[in-house]
């Protein structure tokens, strides 16, 4: 079981995980906040990262689909509340840039009443598909 | 459910594993954040909102709590709001999960109660030892907060008990009192005292004092202590509070305020007072006893040495008083002082106040020594008054007067009017004594003479008192006593016809029952005589002689005479005769019951005084006896013109005889006068058979002496009579070869017949 969860780490690092600050699809993930995760359980017995990137994973497309609802209800506050959880999440398993994306919509929601402009909710929903899919491969792998 | 305040002591705690309640929304953040904190050894108890961390805590408090400030449905803030209001929820140190920069979050997290915020940036799931210190400082002071609270607590508790409290004081800001100190003044916690609203609690005299004595603390910036009277009219009764406080200095070495504690000491004061009430004043009548006296003469002393004045010290002791003690009971004698005191207090300006701290602080005035005055019992049925301040003694001497006039208003105890007289004797300082001893003593002295002089009086102490030692002042009132008391009793010695063997006569010889011992008159009949006290007593030896033939008569029909010893003072007296008269009279027996004698020396010093006595007493059928005699300078003219019917042989010549042949001529001598003028002669101090013999052989026919009888209880004599002369058992009836008493023992009747 934690041969598996190391490997997981292995997969992480190696294959689909951009380096920092890289283009949108390939940074999906930053491998070093992944492998920092993994200090948390150094011998894998509570198979925290699967553990993490599942539930990330669900809550991911259940935020994804409060988020659609948001958009089509103009809800500015709704908005700014899945902004903010998506943006500790993401941050949490490394999904910097979706992380960083939601910080400015959640700014954005705070300062004005406004909704964000339809360019960055889509830049946004195009980030975390791209996370939900590296989420989905490393889980695969 | 939880409880405000841990059982186990923060050192325990800190051995064991902090528990840590986490709340976040986002599952993927409080799965993180769950296993960091695990891996840094907390126990962590996660929950995915508001609802579940308050349920969280209602099974069980943790030792810090997690907050994440945004969250669906009760967000951070409103679960901590939650949190502060449930039981021991308010003592459970809360971090605040906060976004970044979002300082209006961090205020709200404040005012919700939070003990600290954590921000939450990009990488603090990436910087756990940042989370982990701040959670253990919060521990840390978490438990410190607790032991601080856990021994503010207990000394709360101890305060409240103690009925302490604490306060402070701030130049700028006032006054301010704990609730412990609070309910000291009676004042429910909450409330604010001024300073000004408790010196409005100090009565106004005492205020005064207080806030001169604030005022030189405060300029001194002394430390302060201080027993504070307060009597706020809604308080009940008066009260006392100790105050010590210290003062605060702020860097500049300027004092800023006070910090002190404060202690309700009502009852210890009480206590106090009480004890020194008992130690200071008489329990029965309240009056200042012998120590508050003594305490008070030294005092007033002192003023007199320093203002030049006199003093007087008047020493009050109750005539007879064991008198009545004795017959209605101690409870009776105890109220019979009680009203005495009260009598005797009035009769100066008696102050009550324990003087002793009074006295020796300041603003006095110059007359204080007034306040000393008083009445005080010494003990027993004695008492002093002090007049600290007399113009001379002639004050002294109103007071005394006044003292023995209040005393003539019957005293009723025990449903009887008691009569109480009283002897005072008066000392004036400077003139009668430097210090407080001597005036005692003094005052002692004068008061005896009163008592000698026959009681109910005053008088003032004078050099010519002074001889009169201590002892026999002593004696004399003990004789005083022994009379009231019925102390004193007769025995009689039986007169003796030798040739007829009976009784013809007794005389009265008195003893002192004095504590168990019988004390012969030889040690205390010159001092009688010398006090005056022989009148009364010789007065009482006449009654009782009356009363005891009156007993005889009807035991076995004495009609014989009993010859009571008198001094030559009695026969001076005018009414010496009615008084013989009233005592047979009321006894019913005849005058001639009553013989007198004197002695030789008495009756020709006297002469010529005592003669118009004699004759008086002679018409009234009582027989005189010349005592001792041979051994005064008689004038023998004169012996042929008394009225005397016996002459009483000195013992020293029938001690002497068979030894010196003088003493058988000096008896032959008497013989022959006595009988040619028709007198009886009685040889005393007859011991032995030969004495008997020659007596009898000089011609002496009735005798008195050991031999046949020392003198005995009247008891005592009827057994006599019964056994000696009845049953003829005694040696003298029957000697050897001496047929002569033979036919004196046929005539040998004494009553009964």
């Amino acid at each position: 079981m934690h041969e598996n969860e190391n490997a997981l780490v292995e997969v992480a690092a190696s294959a689909h995980v951009a380096a920092p600050g890289a283009g949108v699809a390939g940074a999906a993930i930053d491998r070093q906040v992944l492998a920092r995760l993994g200090d948390l359980d150094p011998d894998g017995r509570q198979g925290l990262i699967r553990r993490v990137l599942q539930t990330y994973e669900s809550t991911l497309g259940r935020q994804l689909q409060d988020l659609a609802q948001a958009r089509a209800c103009a809800d500015v506050q709704q908005l700014g509340r899945i902004a903010h959880t998506l943006k500790s999440s993401s941050a949490a398993i490394g999904a910097t840039a979706l992380a960083q994306g939601c910080a400015a919509i959640e700014q954005g929601t705070r300062t004005g009443a406004c909704m964000p402009p339809e360019a960055a909710l889509d830049a946004l929903v195009a980030q975390a598909q791209a996370v939900s899919r590296t989420v989905a491969d490393i889980l695969a792998a | 459910m939880s409880t405000p305040i841990p059982l186990f002591s923060p050192d325990e705690q800190a051995h064991q594993p902090a528990r840590v309640l986490l709340a976040d929304d986002d599952p993927v953040t409080l799965m993180i954040a769950a296993a960091a904190l695990r891996e840094r050894g907390f126990i962590v108890r996660e929950a995915d909102s508001g609802q579940a961390a308050l349920d969280a805590v209602a099974e069980g408090l943790p030792d810090v709590i997690l907050l994440d400030a945004m969250m669906p449905g009760l967000d951070g803030f409103e679960t901590c709001r939650a949190l502060r209001a449930m039981l021991g929820g308010d003592n459970v140190p809360v971090l605040m999960l906060t976004g970044l920069d979002d300082d209006a979050s961090i205020t709200r997290a404040y005012e919700a109660g939070a003990s600290d915020f954590f921000v939450k940036t990009q990488q603090w799931t990436q910087q756990w030892s940042l989370l982990e210190g701040r959670l253990r400082y919060l521990l840390r002071a978490s438990r410190t907060r607790l032991e601080l609270e856990r021994s503010k607590a207990k000394l709360a508790r101890a305060q409240d008990l103690a009925r302490m409290g604490s306060f402070e004081w701030r130049r700028q800001g006032g006054l301010a009192l704990s609730p412990e100190a609070l309910r000291v003044f009676g004042m429910p916690s909450g409330e604010r005292l001024s300073m000004h609203g408790l010196l409005r609690m100090v009565p106004a005299e005492d205020r005064r004092v207080l806030v001169r004595m604030l005022r030189s603390t405060l300029e001194h910036g002394s430390v302060l202590t201080a027993d504070i009277p307060i009597n706020p009219n809604w308080y009940s009764g008066d009260h006392v509070v100790h105050v010590e406080a210290e003062p605060e200095f702020n860097e500049q070495g300027q004092m800023v305020g006070y910090t002190g504690v404060l202690q309700d000491v009502t009852d210890r004061r009480v206590a106090e007072d009480k004890i020194r009430h008992l130690a200071n004043f008489d329990a029965l009548t309240g009056l200042p006893n012998r120590r508050q006296l003594l305490w008070r003469a030294e005092r007033a002393l002192e003023m007199a040495r320093r203002l030049g004045h006199q003093c007087a010290l008047l020493l009050i002791d109750l005539d007879r008083f064991k008198n009545i003690n004795d017959t209605l009971g101690h409870q009776s004698g105890d109220e019979l002082l009680t009203e005495v005191a009260r009598r005797l207090r009035g009769c100066v300006r008696h102050s009550d106040q324990v003087l002793e701290a009074v006295y020796e602080g300041h603003g006095m005035g110059v007359r204080s020594h007034r306040s000393l005055e008083a009445v005080g019992r010494l003990g027993g049925d004695e008492f002093v008054a002090l007049l600290p301040e007399v113009g001379d003694e002639h004050d002294a001497e109103r007071v005394a007067q006044r003292m023995l006039e209040v005393m003539r208003e019957p005293i009723v105890v025990a449903g009887q009017e008691c009569f109480v007289t009283a002897s005072v004797g008066v000392a004036i300082y400077p003139r009668d004594g430097a210090g407080v001893a001597d005036l005692m003593r003094n005052a002692d002295v004068a008061m005896y003479s009163v008592k000698a002089a026959g009681r109910n009086a005053s008088a003032l102490y004078g050099p010519q008192l002074a001889g009169r030692g201590r002892e026999k002042l002593e004696l004399e009132t003990a004789l005083h006593k022994a009379l009231e008391r019925n102390e004193l009793v007769l025995h009689y010695q039986p007169k003796i016809d030798v040739r007829g063997a009976r009784m013809i006569g007794v005389e009265a010889l008195m003893r002192w029952q004095r504590g168990g011992r019988l004390v012969p008159p030889g040690e205390f009949i010159p001092l009688a005589e010398e006090t005056g006290l022989i009148v009364p007593i010789s007065e009482w030896a006449l009654a009782e002689a009356a009363r005891q033939g009156r007993l005889w008569q009807q035991s076995f029909g004495f009609a014989e005479s009993i010859a009571v010893n008198l001094p030559s003072r009695l026969f001076e007296r005018g009414d010496l005769v009615d008084h013989i008269h009233q005592v047979v009279t009321a006894q019913g027996v005849p005058h001639r019951v009553i013989m007198l004698e004197i002695t030789e020396d008495n009756l020709m010093q006297e002469l010529q005084s005592v003669i118009p006595a004699l004759h008086r007493l002679n018409e009234i059928g009582v027989e005189i006896a010349i005592d001792d005699f041979g051994t005064g300078y008689s004038s023998l003219s004169y012996l042929t013109t008394l009225p005397i019917s016996e002459l009483k042989i000195d013992r020293s010549f029938v001690r002497e005889l068979g030894i010196s042949p003088q003493s058988s001529a000096v008896i032959t001598a008497v013989i022959a006068l006595a009988r040619s003028l028709g007198l009886r002669v009685v040889a005393e101090g007859v011991e032995t058979l030969r004495q008997m013999e020659v007596l009898h052989r000089l011609g002496v026919g009735v005798m008195q002496g050991f031999l046949f009888s020392r003198p005995v209880s009247a008891i005592d004599l009827e057994l006599w009579l019964e056994q000696s002369l009845h049953g003829r058992k005694a040696p003298w009836i029957k000697p050897a070869g001496e047929p002569e008493f033979d036919a004196g023992r046929a005539r040998a009747v004494v009553g009964r017949g």
